[in-house]
């Protein structure tokens, strides 16, 4: 496609920038108990969340996020961007912007980016997807010459009301994330955000730039069975892979990185592995496998967008950075991963990165460095 | 890019409280009332379409408030530390088009864009994109507002790569088309 990631940026746990990717390559964890954010709520709760640092309560969490990207992530070269799309689940649960990202995103740019914020639109929300669904509707605009510069911008929070509904789901791991492990017992939520540009080939000589990350592809599936549970056969997830592979006309031996899913939900890593397995075939044995999650979290909405950034900036280092909480690789799992805090090299330049949400939404897009 | 063809179609009620979809009734009953109205009006408008593919069937949903109802309960139980997880897993806007997916049975891409009507052209363009993604594509697109005192009024298209005798539309279509009947519904948002 005629569509280049430029600028990408993360607001984690772990930091931002070159901070958080420098961390993520140590093998750092930048997880939480809870019991030492939300004292008042989860007093003897070890179970570990990634939240950002020196957040305010009973303000908007969604708002002082944003309000830290806006210093951190945000580059000044999106004043260049033409649109300006949001990517989030539900952001608050309480509070003035309460399940309404879209009201919290349209307030940030107006009181804070008022440059930006005429071009603001829309919040792409399909649930864990969001990201990732974001970014494929910017690559589709920009491809089709509809714009030449587009900025993304997605961000969701975990507040204590939303960790009480996770904790009750089951979701929440009462340890913390550790994927494709045999003592897996669900993920780590957290929150955060990220910011990217994505331009056609105008758009990048417009910015007097040569090159980005190519987004080559990318495909959906909805698998249409259950609310919340994931399609046991891994066929509809994989169906989104597969398109991604037809959109960008390249084959599975192309891939040398993918950045998984990889929540640490049973259901989750058994039904991912299994859908890489059906979409890539024997060429998933030479492909390097991690996850993000046990070293940042699950950022919910923006985690589809925080790993396309990760998978990136993997790719223009050629190093992907281990899967954090992962020590014995579950046997039901037949895919190789890549064990705790241990890099690997990465020798081909096209990278893959999925996501998996509540309502069955299967997302995949492959960039090339 | 191929010539589209298109079905229209518009479903209104005057009532926040709305009957459960028959393609609803063995899967789940437990959808916000925005969800239901999307999932009645992608019923009615695939209804007697005998050669949809629904692998391919990609839906998008436009709407501005999301599950209000079910968000409403779930912070209400929060006030008191009481999880509502049934309500919160049913309460992202992404179960407008999660839901319309259940009730199809469909497999294309499927997402909800929170937003107003500037954004509605964009979600054309990207419908219009999907629905020629591959031979067998279409994608229904549909916007959902809430009317100011009760119920909900939608307007929605079947958009599909023009085939000679096909079921899916009314004959050749364009952008501007689409986006004059789809903006009904943000004006009867404004004006009723």
């Amino acid at each position: 496609m005629d569509a280049f990631i430029i600028y990408p940026n993360a607001l984690t746990c772990l930091g931002s920038g070159e901070e958080l990717w420098c961390r993520l390559i140590k093998g750092n964890c930048g997880l939480t108990a809870v019991s030492e954010v939300y004292p008042e709520w989860f007093p003897d709760y070890n179970s570990k969340i990634g939240v950002i640092n020196s957040l305010t309560p009973n303000k908007s969490r969604l708002l002082q996020i944003l309000v830290q990207m806006g210093d951190t992530i945000i580059p000044p070269e999106a004043i260049n961007c033409e649109l300006i799309i949001g990517a989030s689940s539900l952001g608050d649960l309480d509070g003035e912007f309460c399940g309404d990202p879209f009201g919290c995103m349209r307030f940030y740019l107006q009181n804070y980016k008022p440059k930006l914020a005429p071009r603001f639109k829309g919040v792409v929300s399909s649930a864990c997807s969001s990201g990732t669904d974001a970014l494929s509707l910017a690559a589709t605009l920009v491809h089709q010459g509809k714009y030449n510069i587009i900025g993304i911008m997605a961000a969701d929070c975990l507040d204590p009301g939303k960790l009480l509904q996770h904790f009750a789901l089951g979701t929440q791991s009462m340890d913390c994330a550790k994927p494709f492990d045999a003592n897996r017992a669900g993920t780590s939520f957290g929150e955060g955000g990220a910011f990217a540009m994505v331009v056609n080939s105008k758009g990048l000589n417009s910015l007097s730039l040569k090159n980005g990350f190519n987004i080559l592809g990318y495909g959906m599936s909805c698998d249409a069975m259950h609310i919340t549970a994931p399609d046991e056969s891994g066929e509809t997830p994989s169906l989104a892979i597969s398109r991604a592979l037809q959109t960008a006309n390249c084959s599975a031996s192309d891939i040398g990185y993918i950045n998984a899913h990889a929540s640490g939900t049973h259901a989750n890593d058994r039904v991912e592995s299994i859908a890489f397995k059906k979409a890539l075939g024997f060429a998933i044995d030479n492909i390097i496998v991690t996850g993000t999650k046990g070293a940042i979290g699950h950022m919910l909405g923006a985690t589809g967008l925080v790993e396309a950034v990760l998978t990136c900036w993997s790719l223009s280092q050629s190093i992907a950075p281990g899967t954090i909480g992962l020590h014995e690789k579950d046997a039901e799992i037949d895919i190789k991963v890549n064990v705790g805090g241990i890099s690997a090299p990465i020798s081909k330049p096209v990278g893959l990165s999925t996501t998996f949400g509540f309502g069955g939404v299967n997302s995949a897009i492959l960039i090339k460095n | 890019m191929n010539s589209i063809a298109c079905k229209y179609d518009t479903y209104s009620i005057d009532e926040n409280k709305l009957p459960i979809p028959e393609q609803l009734k063995n899967k789940d009953v437990r959808a916000d009332p925005a969800a239901l109205a999307a999932v009645w009006s992608a019923t009615k408008i695939v209804n007697g379409i005998s050669d949809l593919d629904l692998a391919s069937l990609h839906i998008i949903i436009l709407n501005r408030e999301g599950c209000k109802s079910h968000i409403g309960r779930v912070s209400s139980n929060i006030v008191d530390r009481i999880p509502a997880q049934g309500y919160f897993v049913r309460s992202g806007p992404q179960t407008l088009a999660t839901y319309t997916a259940l009730a199809l049975g469909s497999h294309g891409g499927t997402f909800t864009i929170v937003g107003e009507q500037a954004v509605l052209d964009d979600a054309i363009s990207t419908a219009i994109f999907l629905s020629n993604s591959t031979p067998d594509s279409s994608a229904l697109l549909t916007v959902i507002a809430k009317k100011p005192i009760a119920g909900y009024l939608t307007k929605t298209v079947l958009i599909s790569q023009c085939v000679k005798n096909s079921e899916h539309g009314d004959g050749l279509s364009s952008q501007e088309k689409i986006y004059s009947h789809l903006s009904e519904a943000f004006g009867a948002e404004i004006n009723i």
